[in-house]
């Protein structure tokens, strides 16, 4: 028998709780579109959990309400594969920033990207360390330029940032993510798209959300002028296409990169087990201990 | 009475010349015959190459400690000899390959038997490979082994692969028998025991015990990286956990180990974790995660020589510390150790059960021979056993604003709702919470959660089951200890009770919370307790002297050392026998004594 679905609203996946953000924080928008993304998937809220670690970002599973697992920093991945693992037919998202991801957390990227694991990953980019208050991230543009920008970045780098910045996109990509996507807050209907696209992705999804810190780099006004869509013709099949574009862009694109799918990791454990699994828990035990003697 | 009759063999090599399966297989001949079996090894830390030992020891009654010293010796080549003559029992048999080794002529032996192994491999058999399997063939031909028997055992070990390597197998085991036949006497044959009908027994190592341990009590997810002497509960997980419908990921690190397990044990599963020394370490900040989020969870520590990359492949007891107190902040966990193989299993379960019932994390500490050691134990009653799920919210808490996931409850335990089961969606955070889990920085709300948090396991040191004493109770030399220094010190109680010296021994199998009203009960009447400790500082010792202080006035007398090796009944009966009329007055140190380095 069918039961009969409920529509959601945004109501339903609002939280009590006000975030802590401070006014014109992009996060607003990764928010916003997140409860619409929600409302458009209509999940049931007690079936989805929001994963986070350290950051202003790592705060969001506070706002919304479903369940949360709000974690120490950089392991936000690790931890959602662990509660996709437990429960497959859990709707897992982790959310982050550039540092809690690309940084602390850099090493477990390219893992939960090659194991296929079926969760989406929303990192919030805004090129700064927010919560501890400016100092420069994994994606901080290099020299003085994003120095002078900032109203806090000379604290750290008072000679300009010295490092070069990560390509995040590009990374994610040459990782072999099924699914990449890029929007940024400053356009919050599409960025809400591509989560929908993102969380309909069976498979590993990342989506690059440019998220400007208003007081400690504020970036809005610079981003605003270099967000473009990707062109028409690209191919989210083409891979090396999407590579390319990522390391040559002097615009930040936004929309699709690639949506190639392929097994995930519960679906090829599951087919390791539906030919192992043992008749019952208790013949499983003894057929163990039949063969230790 | 019948005859005891307890035998320890030594088998010395070099890695990857099957020294290690030769030992294995000859000890599951011996435990198939009804005998009682533990074995112990020494890996080099090289795949190949590197001085490797195997010793078992088997006996008609209980076998506690992998024996102090060899009745029969094995040496495949001249190093082993140099590194494990020492080990022969004056008068006992020494056996090795003219090819390889040339012993001394002059030695503690009281028979010297060369076998050329290397010979019989090479020329009859056609593989000096199969060395090892002609010395099984001699080992069970001079223990009266029935060949067929043997030669099962072949075919299961071989007979998935080629046909040739079973064929050269067989053929060595053959050429092992007829060479004890053909040319040493029978009346120089060890004479072996009738065995007793016995209730149903298993051989298994001390990792494979707590792995189906873990099974039993219901483990479902696994994350592990691989690390010696931990890799093979992980290995054994990964093929045996899915039919069971469970899961084992291998993660890139350790961190990730345990936040999976963590994301695992949030989403409802029963999670473990497998690691040692330098893993376990790395898992310290998200140890805290899980016990500030009140996640049950299980790491186990199968602990190896530190400090940093010390000796992977020797036993140490060295993380008791990092177990006990590896933390920022105060978090909740509870601490077991299991003292053997049986040990593994039981306390593997009851891991599983306390993780749940108080929700927190369990770490449960073995060593490496305890981890590698085969034994046989009774085949446990698996249909009996009591397995625990965590507290979950009653029916009738509907309305997520109501429901409390860190409820102030009289027992400290509160009740916990899953994603997808429980329509209770909460937030669970590394920040300091209230009793629904919302962000509370205050003075008392810290203070409030904090006590609760500590509170929630001082009830875990009132479970039951967790010590156990053997001997005279009313001696006044008792002998306290944990892991696997037990199975030793309690064969040493009855070495000193031959010698008429009356000691006491209490095993502990939960280290923390500290089982302080049986520990002072066992010290009450005492005049001094001794620790035998695998770590330098004795820290257990340290620990139970911190938490005793001014409770009681017993002396203890750390017995601590790292040799990388375990200890042997002999050497803590001697160390005890030493302490009266001296050190029970001072509780300083025993008199110097020559360190002993040997294995």
């Amino acid at each position: 028998m069918e039961t009969l679905e409920i529509q959601r609203t945004v109501k339903d996946y609002r939280s009590e709780v006000k975030p802590t953000w401070c006014a014109g924080c992009g996060d607003f928008a990764v928010l916003n579109a997140l409860y619409k993304a929600l409302v458009t998937l209509n999940v049931d809220p007690k079936d989805v959990v929001l994963v986070s670690g350290i950051g202003c970002s790592g705060r969001l599973p506070e706002f919304v309400n479903t369940f949360g697992l709000h974690v120490v920093h950089g392991r936000a991945l690790p931890t959602a594969m662990g509660v996709k693992t437990a429960n497959p037919e859990l709707t897992v998202i982790a959310v982050g920033g550039d540092g809690d991801g690309f940084a602390i957390g850099g090493g477990h990227v390219p893992h939960v990207v090659r194991r296929n694991v079926d969760i989406t990953y929303i990192v919030m980019d805004n090129q700064v360390y927010g919560l501890t208050k400016g100092q420069p991230s994994p994606t901080t543009p290099s020299g003085m330029a994003a120095v002078s920008a900032s109203t806090s970045l000379p604290k750290m780098a008072p000679w300009g940032v010295v490092e070069t910045p990560l390509n995040i996109m590009a990374m994610v990509l040459t990782y072999g993510a099924a699914f990449a996507a890029r929007g940024f807050s400053g356009k919050p209907n599409e960025l809400s798209e591509l989560y929908v696209k993102a969380l309909r992705h069976k498979g590993f999804s990342f989506v690059q959300a440019m998220s400007p810190c208003v007081t400690f780099y504020d970036t809005y006004h610079t981003w605003k002028e270099v967000v473009a869509p990707l062109p028409a013709t690209h191919d989210p099949a083409d891979r090396f296409a999407a590579i390319q574009t990522a390391m040559t862009e002097d615009v930040f694109h936004t929309g699709v990169f690639v949506d190639i799918p392929r097994p995930t990791l519960g679906d090829l454990t599951d087919a390791i087990a539906a030919h192992t699994r043992a008749e019952s828990r208790e013949s499983g035990i003894r057929a163990i201990m039949d063969g230790m003697m | 009475m019948r005859q005891r009759f307890d035998l320890t063999i030594r088998v010395g090599g070099e890695g990857g010349e099957g020294v290690m399966s030769a030992g294995e297989l000859a000890a599951l001949g011996f435990a198939r015959m009804g005998l009682n079996v533990c074995t112990f090894r020494t890996n080099p830390p090289e795949i190949r190459g590197g001085p490797a030992m195997f010793q078992f020891r088997m006996s008609n009654g209980p076998v506690l400690s992998q024996g102090d010293q060899a009745d029969f010796l094995l040496c495949f080549n001249q190093e082993a000899w140099d590194l494990q003559g020492h080990s022969l029992r004056p008068g006992g048999t020494l056996m090795y390959d003219p090819a390889e080794c040339e012993p001394p002529r002059l030695t503690q032996a009281g028979r010297v038997i060369a076998l050329p192994l290397t010979k019989i491999a090479k020329d009859d058999v056609g593989a000096v490979r199969a060395k090892n399997v002609v010395a099984v063939g001699v080992m069970g031909a001079f223990a009266g082994m029935p060949e067929d028997a043997m030669a099962d055992l072949v075919r299961q070990k071989w007979g998935k692969r080629k046909a040739e390597i079973l064929e050269a197998n067989l053929k060595a085991l053959a050429l092992g028998y007829q060479h004890v036949r053909e040319n040493i006497d029978e009346s120089e044959a060890i004479s072996m025991p009738d065995v007793e009908a016995h209730e149903p027994r298993i051989i298994l190592s001390g990792n494979e015990a707590a792995s189906l341990g873990g099974v039993c009590a219901g483990l479902s997810c696994f994350f592990g990286y691989p690390i010696t002497p931990a890799s093979d509960i992980m290995e054994w997980l990964a093929k045996k956990l899915p039919a069971f419908g469970g899961r084992v990921v291998q993660t890139e690190d350790e961190i990730a180990a345990i936040t999976a397990c963590i994301g695992a044990s949030f989403g409802g599963a029963k999670a473990a974790t497998a690691s040692s020394g330098p893993g376990v370490s790395l898992m310290v900040e998200a140890l805290g995660l899980a016990g500030m989020l009140e996640l049950p969870l299980v790491v186990f520590d199968a602990m190896r020589s530190g400090p940093s990359t010390g000796m992977p492949t020797k036993t140490e007891q060295g993380d008791l510390n990092l177990a006990v107190h590896g933390a920022h902040g105060d978090i909740p966990r509870i601490v077991l150790a299991p003292p053997d193989v049986e040990g593994c299993f039981y306390t593997a379960v009851d891991a599983f059960n306390l993780a749940e019932k108080y929700q927190t994390p369990v770490i449960y500490l073995t060593d490496q021979t305890l981890a590698h050691r085969t034994q046989t134990i009774r085949r446990p009653d698996t249909d009996a056993l009591a397995i625990w799920d965590r507290k979950r919210p009653s029916a009738d808490v509907t309305d997520a604003h109501s429901y409390l996931r860190y409820e102030l409850s009289p027992d400290h335990i509160s009740p916990m709702a899953i994603p997808g089961r429980d329509n209770l969606p909460y937030v669970a955070t590394g920040l300091e919470h209230d009793e629904h889990a919302h962000i509370d920085q205050t003075p008392a709300g810290h203070t409030i959660m904090s006590d609760k948090r500590a509170r929630k396991i001082e009830a875990a040191a009132l479970e039951p089951g967790f010590t156990e004493t053997y001997g005279d109770l009313s001696a006044e030399i008792g002998i306290i200890c944990w892991g696997s220094p037990a199975g030793p010190a309690r064969e040493a109680v009855d070495l000193l009770a031959g010698s008429g010296i009356r000691a006491k021994l209490l095993l502990v199998r939960m280290l923390w919370p500290v089982r302080q009203k049986e520990i002072l009960e066992f010290l009450d009447g005492c005049q001094v307790a001794v620790t035998p400790e695998m770590n330098h500082s004795g820290q257990f010792a340290q620990l139970l002297k911190a938490r005793l202080y001014g409770l009681t006035n017993v002396p203890i007398v750390q017995l601590d050392r790292v040799t990388g090796l375990p200890f042997g009944a002999q050497e803590i009966a001697e160390f005890v026998a030493e302490l009266p009329g001296y050190e029970r007055l001072t509780g300083r140190a025993p008199r110097k004594r020559a360190r002993r380095f040997e294995g």
